[in-house]
């Protein structure tokens, strides 16, 4: 890094698994005037260290990293907190992730399968400071994963009132095991598995084991 | 199945039924006979007991075809209700009204008339489940009709009948010795469908116990005219016990079933999850590999003049990387295989390139070699390509030898060899000989491959042409390992 690009441009730091696109994104940037940088994907912590000790005024941010760094969402905060801005570069089309970024703090999102000069035209005006995210469509992102979530805690809510006795059964059960072989295999009597299987029911108002199951892995539970 | 032990108890639960019924039948007569009650009051007292059994079965046997919807247990079910509710009812009043000429010919008559409807009900249930059916219809048809007939004949002929003891007792029998007769007509159709159709086995006892409880009606002793009714009885706690007895194996298949299902869902999703998952990350790192190989070309395209030559060829080269990488990932969605032998792909693939005008001289040695047989198939092809490319003309020997634990695949040629500058980075991705059509590319993934099955490939050096070799696991040194570990467990 010559000095004059420290006092003259604007510093970027590309954090992506996708070393061709980091390659081709640096040539680009620099012919653009900026400053890019390509960050080492092998260690989150030293990636935030080194965040911190020199913050680039802007964060290309992949979410999908896999190996050491895998969810980038966890990253969008400490950048955040070191000063920069974050745009998430995202090779997903699960707008809830997304908008787990923006909700980090991320300033927006733009799709990694866009045409080139299009992405880069996005990184450009990000860089510059410029409202890459119109409200609404951040408004929009942020409320849809709320309501995500709360659809999820509901859907969820009878399973968390099981007891941790009465999770195990269902479990078991889910995995096709029987009364008399959950009964075997825990040591304990069949009557005691089948009442913990009838208060599962109950709560999970349904009126058999396959039910109870179904839901199960309908919700994701199991 | 967890539930076939229990199918074998409902006949042995029968017959304890059975037994019981009737010797508290019996007891109860003899009690009634010492204690000097007449003997057609006995006689409807053990009647009566008979009736509630016969009732029972028929609800059970209603309710089971409420859960199975087989239509054979409605007609069985109306069978066992029409005995309980009419056919017995009328033969105990038959012994109340004797005497009577016009109400006893009324009260036999509905008696046979009922009997006649069993006959045609289980007909019916027989008839239904068998393949065969007009000969069935004809073997049970005969024994219904003729009690129809009988029972019409007394219902409208009763204005006319004799009132004489002499005749009555005639009428009695004979309703009697017909009604006999067709229970045991009944029992033998049932007895010779046993074979075919599977309730037809426990449904023939039952026949047969009416038939005999007839008979001993027929004989007119104190004692027989007693154990008609008793017979009546145990027949009636059979029904019952056999009815019960099926209800509860259904709702165990039921529930054997619904667990069952519940496994098999369960296995499928898991599956659905895995390939789901592997789709996500394969279709994550095509996105990824595609999005890059676009960049870098636009960069390369729209800005080739100002790019200096390092960047423009580390740029080239990092895309064919990429390219090679996602031809790789559609590779590894197929698994590997198991041992195969080299002989086998060696020859298929040198076949095709003689084909392609090559010349290759063939050495080997067999020997079985593990991982996913393709991809050696690749590697040896994009060898004998590159020959065939690089030397023109020039004849490629190829040697496959085990040596140690691998396989060692030589592919030499007499053509002028890879000049110097080439030869040090001949595996980098993207580097191509001066008169090469390819993509640079065959090389490093024929090394890729190689090493990725724990096998590798190198260049000799030679003083003329070029001289490759292949390693490659045996599959022997798995077999090896894995027969130690069998022989350390056991």
């Amino acid at each position: 890094m010559t000095p004059a690009d420290t006092h003259g441009s604007i510093r970027v730091l590309i954090v992506d698994d996708q070393r061709l696109l980091g390659d081709a994104l640096c040539v680009s940037l620099r012919r653009a005037g900026l400053d890019p940088d390509l960050a080492p994907v092998a260690c989150r912590d030293a990636l935030i260290e080194w965040v911190h000790a020199h913050p680039p005024a802007l964060v290309l941010l992949d979410l999908d990293l896999g190996g050491a760094l895998g969810d980038g969402t966890d990253l969008v905060a400490p950048c955040v907190a070191a000063g920069s801005r974050v745009l998430v570069l995202s090779g997903t089309t699960d707008e809830l992730w997304i908008a787990a970024a923006l909700e980090q703090g991320a300033c927006a999102a733009v799709d990694k399968a866009l045409p080139f000069d299009h992405l880069l035209g996005v990184v450009l005006s990000a860089a510059r400071g410029d409202t890459v995210l119109s409200p609404s469509d951040r408004h929009r992102l942020l409320n849809q994963l709320r309501s995500h979530r709360t659809a999820r805690r509901q859907e969820l809510a009878p399973f968390q009132s099981l007891t941790p006795r009465e999770q195990q059964v269902l479990r078991a059960l889910s995995v096709g095991m029987t009364v008399p072989r959950i009964a075997d295999a825990w040591a304990v009597s069949q009557a005691t598995v089948r009442s913990q299987v009838h208060a599962v029911l109950r709560k999970l108002a349904v009126r058999s084991q396959l039910e109870a199951v179904a839901a199960a892995a309908r919700v994701g539970w199991v | 199945m967890a539930y076939g032990v229990s199918h074998s108890r409902p006949i042995a639960r029968g017959l304890i039924a059975m037994a019981l019924a009737a010797a508290v039948v019996c007891g109860l007569g003899v009690w009634e006979l010492t204690s000097s009650t007449s003997l057609p009051e006995a006689t409807a007292v053990i009647q009566a007991l008979a009736t509630p059994a016969f009732l029972a079965a028929g609800a059970l046997r209603l309710a089971r075809w409420h859960l199975t919807e087989e239509s054979h247990c409605v007609f069985r079910g109306c069978a066992l209700l029409l005995m309980g509710g009419v056919c017995l009812p009328s033969a105990a009043l038959a012994h109340q009204v004797s005497g009577l000429g016009e109400g006893f010919a009324l009260v036999v008559g509905v008696h046979a008339l009922s009997v006649g409807a069993i006959l045609a009900l289980v007909t019916v249930a027989l008839v239904d489940d068998a393949a065969h059916r007009t000969a069935l219809r004809r073997k049970a048809g005969l024994p219904t009709a003729t009690v129809v007939a009988v029972a019409v004949a007394l219902l409208l002929g009763r204005h006319r009948l004799p009132l004489e003891a002499p005749s009555q007792v005639l009428v009695t029998h004979g309703a009697a010795i017909i009604l006999a007769s067709a229970w045991l007509t009944l029992t033998a159709v049932v007895l010779a469908e046993a074979r075919r159709t599977a309730w037809a086995r426990s449904a023939a006892p039952l026949f047969a116990g009416l038939a005999s409880a007839e008979v001993c009606r027929l004989l007119d002793q104190p004692l027989t005219t007693l154990l008609a009714p008793a017979i009546t009885a145990a027949v009636g706690s059979l029904a019952a016990a056999s009815a019960l007895a099926d209800l509860v194996r259904t709702a165990q298949d039921e529930h054997a079933f619904a667990q069952d299902l519940t496994h098999e869902l369960t296995v499928a999703r898991s599956a659905i999850c895995d390939r789901d998952t592997w789709r996500a990350d394969l279709a994550h790192d095509a996105r990824g590999t595609l999005a890059g190989i676009r960049a870098a070309m636009q960069t390369l395209a729209r800005q080739a003049d100002d790019l200096n030559p390092a960047t423009t060829d580390s740029l080239r080269s990092a895309t064919l990387t990429e390219l090679a990488h996602l031809e790789h990932m559609l590779r590894f969605g197929r698994a590997d295989g198991d041992a195969f032998d080299v002989a086998d792909v060696v020859r298929a693939v040198t076949e095709v390139r003689r084909v392609a005008g090559l010349s290759v001289d063939l050495t080997m040695r067999p020997a079985r070699l593990r991982g996913a047989s393709g991809d050696l198939s690749t590697v040896l092809q994009n060898l004998l390509i590159n020959a065939q490319e690089h030397a023109h003309g020039a004849s490629v020997r190829v040697d496959v030898r085990p040596e140690g634990r691998v396989a060692r695949i030589v592919v030499a040629d007499d053509g002028p060899g890879m000049p110097l500058p080439t030869t040090e980075p001949a595996f980098r991705r993207g580097i191509r000989g001066p008169h090469s059509q390819g993509s640079g590319l065959g090389l490093s993934i024929a090394q890729a491959l190689a090493r990725r099955h724990g096998g590798d490939l190198e260049l000799l050096p030679t003083t003329r042409g070029s001289t490759f070799v292949i390693s490659w696991p045996l599959a022997e040194r798995v077999d090896i390992a894995s027969r130690r570990l069998e022989a350390a467990v056991s």
